[in-house]
């Protein structure tokens, strides 16, 4: 692959459909609070609905970018940051989204119930929430940064029969 | 982060007065919220009918709440947007807190 990998997946998912919403940015959450505040007010022809699933999933996906940023030698964590790009899809709406974080570990890409044992879990819902509401989840670590790419469906009926996620620890494909 | 805390109609109502529930506000809501609960009293009612967005943050700092109380005191979340009930009914949390949806007339827990 010579291209850079955004520009890769970029190329080979969007198909000449329109871009809806582009931005490249610091992964914090008052960063990423703007974000969807952008993308709410950019993205307003959308139906409701569906705008609701998709705002739900890029903050699920970038608050766990931003908790897992670039790890230092000390064991610190620099921010990372995040390029996300929306376009139309004749399925509803796809993203991409890449960060140069840590590595994503591959049991989030599993699906998994969730059990509401006691004590009731106060985390563990973000991967639960993103499997669920999006269609062909892909990762990707490719030069040293991570990419994913999903549809979320039309409608949230589409979405109860959710593909396989994958997984691929370098972008050679 | 803007709340306001009354005791009213025999319930500690708290009324959260912000659009969103999310990373960046999540940990303040769930820390000035738990000194408020964790000793007995009645029943808790959070409003939140302000909230027109909710992520997984927000709805951990709510388990965080219930959690945080008393063990006799029950709690009920009113004036649920149609965003906010999908994230607590797609991760089951439907059956673990009383959802009372906003009402027009504006009286809390009457249909």
């Amino acid at each position: 692959m010579t291209k850079h990998p955004f520009a890769y997946f970029l190329q080979k998912l969007r198909h000449g459909h329109q871009t809806l919403f582009h931005r490249r940015l610091r992964a914090d959450p008052d960063t990423i609070r703007k974000v969807l505040i952008d993308l709410r007010h950019d993205c307003a022809d959308l139906a409701a609905d569906l705008l609701a699933r998709l705002e739900l999933v890029l903050a699920e996906i970038m608050n766990n970018m931003a908790e897992h940023g670039r790890a230092q030698a000390d064991g610190s964590l620099l921010p990372s940051y995040i390029h996300l790009c929306v376009f139309d899809h004749p399925k509803g709406v796809a993203c991409i989204l890449g960060d140069n974080g840590q590595i994503l570990p591959p049991t989030c890409l599993i699906r998994s119930d969730l059990t509401l044992g006691e004590p009731l879990a106060e985390g563990g819902f973000g991967w639960f929430i993103i499997r669920e509401t999006t269609r062909s989840l892909c990762y990707f670590r490719g030069k040293r940064r991570n990419y994913l790419t999903f549809v979320i469906p039309q409608t949230s009926d589409s979405a109860q029969t959710p593909t396989k996620a994958q997984f691929s620890a370098d972008c050679k494909r | 982060m803007k709340l306001m805390v009354e005791e009213c109609q025999g319930q500690l109502r708290i009324t959260v007065q912000e659009r969103r529930l999310d990373a960046a506000n999540a940990s303040r809501f769930r820390d000035l919220l738990r000194p408020k609960v964790n000793h007995p009293g009645p029943p808790v009612m959070i409003d939140l009918s302000a909230v027109d967005f909710i992520d997984s943050s927000g709805l951990g700092a709510v388990v965080a709440i219930k959690k945080a109380m008393d063990p006799g005191r029950d709690i009920s979340l009113y004036g649920l947007s149609s965003q906010v009930s999908r994230v607590f009914q797609l991760t089951r949390m439907d059956r673990v807190f009383t959802l009372i949806p906003a009402i027009k007339n504006g009286a809390y827990g009457e249909r």
